[in-house]
């Protein structure tokens, strides 16, 4: 007889551990392997560049799908939808570069200003917690880039772009289009110093440059359209 | 004086004994639907006041023990009592929490 009992808490959401990755390719059978630390991961889709879904079918720690022979060639991703015994839900999501399609890049747009006009920044969102906000805080020969989450501190992140070699945890992509996918808090530097060496031309090239981000524990992304 | 010390002597120094019968969940979240888990249990005598509180071991007594994640008043000997712990009564911070049924008797005296 005992007049203890344990009870435990539980307000984490399950948590995915991607694996290998194969058939990274338009037309092949994408696999993803992965692992959750808990039951269980209820359903998962591919969200392709371009705003299409294809649902991944799940057979135990693979989730796979058919890439369509159109399938850009660029980063693509995977969002798999967990939920464990007693309700804590996530969306877990994964970057996948495909090798498909060239992706088409946009003219860039030659416009007359003289001397060396400060560099604009705007900002858009493609999709973020509602609690999160993105602020920026100067771009010149520096871009400072803030997002900040208020769902939880550990989200907390800050990019800095600014020139510079790219720190090895970085890949960004030739100009104009890039992704950077960040954990936490990172420091970017490099590639964007071309978008403003770009604009102290005496013709000034309009240059997008895309960053998507996504903070490892939530399902935050944003898109920075950066306009030189 | 000899009268006293039969009174004294015949005062109910014995604590009640609680005993855990079941529980509906062992786990919960904030999640609603999930919050809340039913814990049955009895006490030997009657009492006047009870308590389910965090506590470090299972030995723990009531002036040791932590937060009072659930109280309540008069209990009767024998009766199955079902007490709702509902999550945002523990303490902070997921894991395993260890519950302790505490009773009094009508003496005054708390269970070990």
């Amino acid at each position: 007889m005992s007049s203890a009992v344990v009870l435990e808490l539980d307000t984490t959401a399950p948590v995915v551990t991607w694996g290998g990755v194969s058939g990274a390719a338009a037309g092949q059978a994408l696999v993803v392997e992965f692992t959750v630390d808990e039951p269980d991961l209820i359903s998962a889709e591919l969200v392709l560049s371009d705003g299409r879904t294809r649902v991944m079918t799940l057979i135990g720690g693979e989730l796979s799908v058919l890439l369509p022979a159109d399938t850009p060639g660029t980063t693509h991703h995977v969002q798999a939808l967990v939920r464990d015994e007693v309700g804590n839900e996530a969306v877990r999501s994964l970057a996948v570069v495909i090798d498909g399609i060239p992706v088409p890049q946009p003219e860039p747009t030659v416009q007359q200003r003289g001397g060396a006009p400060p560099a604009r920044l705007s900002l858009r969102r493609s999709r973020r917690e509602s609690k999160s906000r993105i602020a920026v805080r100067g771009f010149a020969d520096t871009a400072v880039v803030e997002l900040v989450s208020s769902s939880r501190p550990a989200v907390a992140s800050r990019f800095t772009v600014e020139p510079g070699e790219p720190e090895p945890i970085v890949v960004l992509p030739p100009a104009p289009a890039r992704e950077v996918i960040i954990r936490s808090r990172i420091t970017v530097r490099g590639e964007a110093g071309a978008v403003v060496d770009q604009t102290l031309e005496p013709s000034t090239v309009t240059v997008r440059s895309r960053y998507s981000i996504h903070p490892d524990d939530t399902d935050d992304a944003l898109s920075v359209l950066l306009l030189a | 004086m000899s009268l006293l010390l039969a009174r004294i002597g015949a005062g109910d120094l014995v604590a009640p004994v609680t005993v855990y019968v079941s529980q509906t969940r062992t786990r919960v979240s904030a999640v609603t639907g999930f919050t809340t888990d039913t814990v049955t249990w009895t006490a030997d005598e009657a009492c006047q006041a009870w308590q389910i509180r965090e506590v470090a071991a299972a030995d723990t007594t009531i002036a040791a023990a932590g937060v009072i994640v659930a109280s309540g008043g008069a209990v009767s000997a024998g009766v199955q009592q079902n007490t709702d712990i509902v999550s945002s009564n523990l303490s902070a911070g997921d894991g395993g929490k260890l519950l302790k049924i505490f009773a009094q008797d009508l003496a005054g005296n708390w269970s070990a």
